[in-house]
């Protein structure tokens, strides 16, 4: 052999231990970043071809997913609270993220079958390269917010540094879902049929069309600990204009604590099953 | 001897047929015991103690009656199902080229998957864009390649498929039933493409039912029966064994020259 050293024998898509699942998959992800690119450029060009409006759907959307609920609550309750469009806008948006990337990621193994019966890659970039063109999208959803900012005006303070984790906090809670949720679904189709209710059901329970002021302090703090969506929305919504948060640094640990634990049993789970789901599609 | 491209290591390969009833979730979740109370369920054994080596630059055929396991084998060689029992070893990442063309997105232009194919390939960007131009002449779809695949026949899918690998030059090249596609020329065309790629010392496997063909290029042949290898080696005496005019312990290990 002149100089080369010989290239050593791998086994393509190699049984994997839960415990090794979450090693294994930022392996993986750091091995398979350009690839990664291709996948959210691929992500961006398929999104709204067809479209005569194109890009401006990504902010066209959310404003009219906005009008929808801001006329259903005037209807409703002839009014809502204070600073409405601007919060119901706010969570509306992040809502819709969590709930994309959640599916996107569930709906993984799936909607890339073309490509997954063809040549092995590690899966799990799917989900990952799906979690990023949608926080790339997420981004485009906001620029309304800051006519809507200047309009009902903010206090620059430290409060808005809360919208990075936030964010941050959410797309961990969603990829993990994402996870623990596509191998049960690419084998029961069920679980996707019922995601959708639930996630409906999630939209209307947590503070987006009403805030943490509605639900009577007894069950705040029990409210807070099994919705950690809630306390993200919240963070994000208060953190935008810059308004004082009405919950406690406990409460925001616990729920990254719960993101976090969710992402890593997700991945292990994904990891551990993804490679015998592949019969079923 | 040549060094050992992919080894399969006694392959056996399951698919569940009863899949989705609430007693599979049983056996999901509560493992051995859910299998002992619910029984096993419906299973079909597509590959059953697969065994061989493949040796770099080999051309080995495949073949076998339809629902014979070709297409579970080389999609097991290719990584992308996961066996049951037993291992495959590779040296090389394989690439599967089957059913018509790429078909990885319809909606994204010819190019656009291309570049996709390309990156997944781990090939560079500056590569995937001096190789195009060509590429498009040999598939023949210049005034193509930058519709959305959609719009495209089901012949220049193919085209464009076997364009793709063609010029990327997968270490190992896994074919299923390809070239079956297209017009006669663009038949000749790609037959040409491959022979190229075989004497440039590629390593192929190619399933196939035109025996001619396979004879013609291939080193060894695998003759498959209900997803077991019931003959391997010389290509002419497999096919002899699968026509019954010998049987499998007369095949020669070999090539015969």
């Amino acid at each position: 052999m002149e100089g080369k050293s010989e290239k050593s024998y791998v086994v393509l898509n190699p049984p994997v231990k839960f415990q090794y699942g979450l090693i294994e998959y930022f392996r993986n992800i750091m091995y398979s970043k350009e690839m990664m690119m291709q996948f959210v450029k691929r992500d961006f060009k398929i999104k709204y071809r067809g479209s005569v409006l194109g890009y401006l759907w990504s902010l066209l959307g959310p404003i009219l997913h906005c009008m929808v609920y801001y006329t259903l609550i005037v209807l409703i309750r002839g009014g809502g609270y204070a600073r409405q469009p601007l919060w119901l806008f706010g969570g509306i948006i992040l809502f819709q993220f969590f709930r994309e990337t959640l599916e996107g990621g569930m709906r993984s193994l799936i909607s890339n079958q073309g490509l997954i019966k063809r040549i092995y890659f590690p899966r799990e970039i799917f989900a990952t390269s799906n979690m990023i063109s949608k926080l790339i999208f997420l981004m485009f959803a906001t620029v309304p917010l800051f006519p809507l900012l200047y309009y009902y005006g903010f206090e620059i303070n430290y409060n808005q540094l809360y919208v990075i984790p936030a964010i941050f906090g959410l797309s961990i809670l969603a990829l993990g879902m994402g996870f623990l949720l596509s191998c049960a679904h690419t084998t029961y189709a069920d679980v996707g049929l019922l995601m959708k209710y639930v996630l409906t059901f999630l939209f209307f329970l947590s503070p987006i069309l009403w805030t943490l002021d509605n639900i009577p302090e007894e069950w705040l703090e029990l409210y807070l600990a099994i919705n950690p969506v809630a306390v993200f929305l919240t963070m994000f919504r208060y953190g935008l204009d810059g308004t004082a948060l009405p919950i406690g640094a406990v409460i925001m640990a616990r729920a990254f604590v719960t993101s976090i634990l969710i992402l890593i049993i997700g991945i292990s789970v994904f990891k551990k099953f993804e490679g015998s789901v592949i019969r079923h599609i | 001897m040549k060094e050992i491209a992919i080894k399969v290591d006694n392959v056996s390969l399951i698919f569940s047929l009863s899949d989705s009833g609430p007693k599979q979730i049983f056996r999901t979740f509560f493992g051995p015991l859910g299998k002992k109370i619910f029984g096993n369920g419906r299973s079909f054994t597509a590959l059953r103690d697969i065994d061989f080596e493949l040796r770099k630059g080999e051309v080995l055929g495949l073949i076998g009656n339809n629902g014979s396991g070709k297409s579970t084998l080389l999609q097991c060689m290719a990584g992308i199902y996961r066996p049951n029992k037993g291992t495959v070893y590779s040296k090389e990442k394989p690439f599967l080229l089957a059913g018509v063309g790429m078909g990885y997105s319809s909606r994204l232009t010819g190019r656009e998957n291309i570049l996709l194919l390309g990156s997944i390939l781990g090939i560079k960007k500056k590569e995937i864009a001096q190789k195009i131009p060509e590429l498009v002449e040999f598939a023949e779809l210049e005034e193509w390649i930058d519709e959305p695949l959609r719009t495209y026949s089901s012949g220049m899918n193919a085209r464009l498929g076997m364009a793709g690998i063609a010029y990327f030059r997968p270490d190992v090249l896994l074919i299923d039933e390809v070239l079956g596609v297209g017009d006669p020329t663009f038949k000749e065309k790609s037959k040409e493409k491959i022979m190229e790629m075989v004497e440039e010392a590629s390593t192929v496997v190619m399933a196939s039912h035109s025996f001619n063909l396979l004879i013609d290029i291939c080193d060894r042949i695998i003759f498959l029966e209900k997803g077991k290898i019931k003959a391997i080696g010389d290509p002419q005496d497999v096919v002899d064994v699968y026509y019954g005019r010998k049987e499998s312990d007369e095949v020669a290990p070999l090539k015969r020259k």
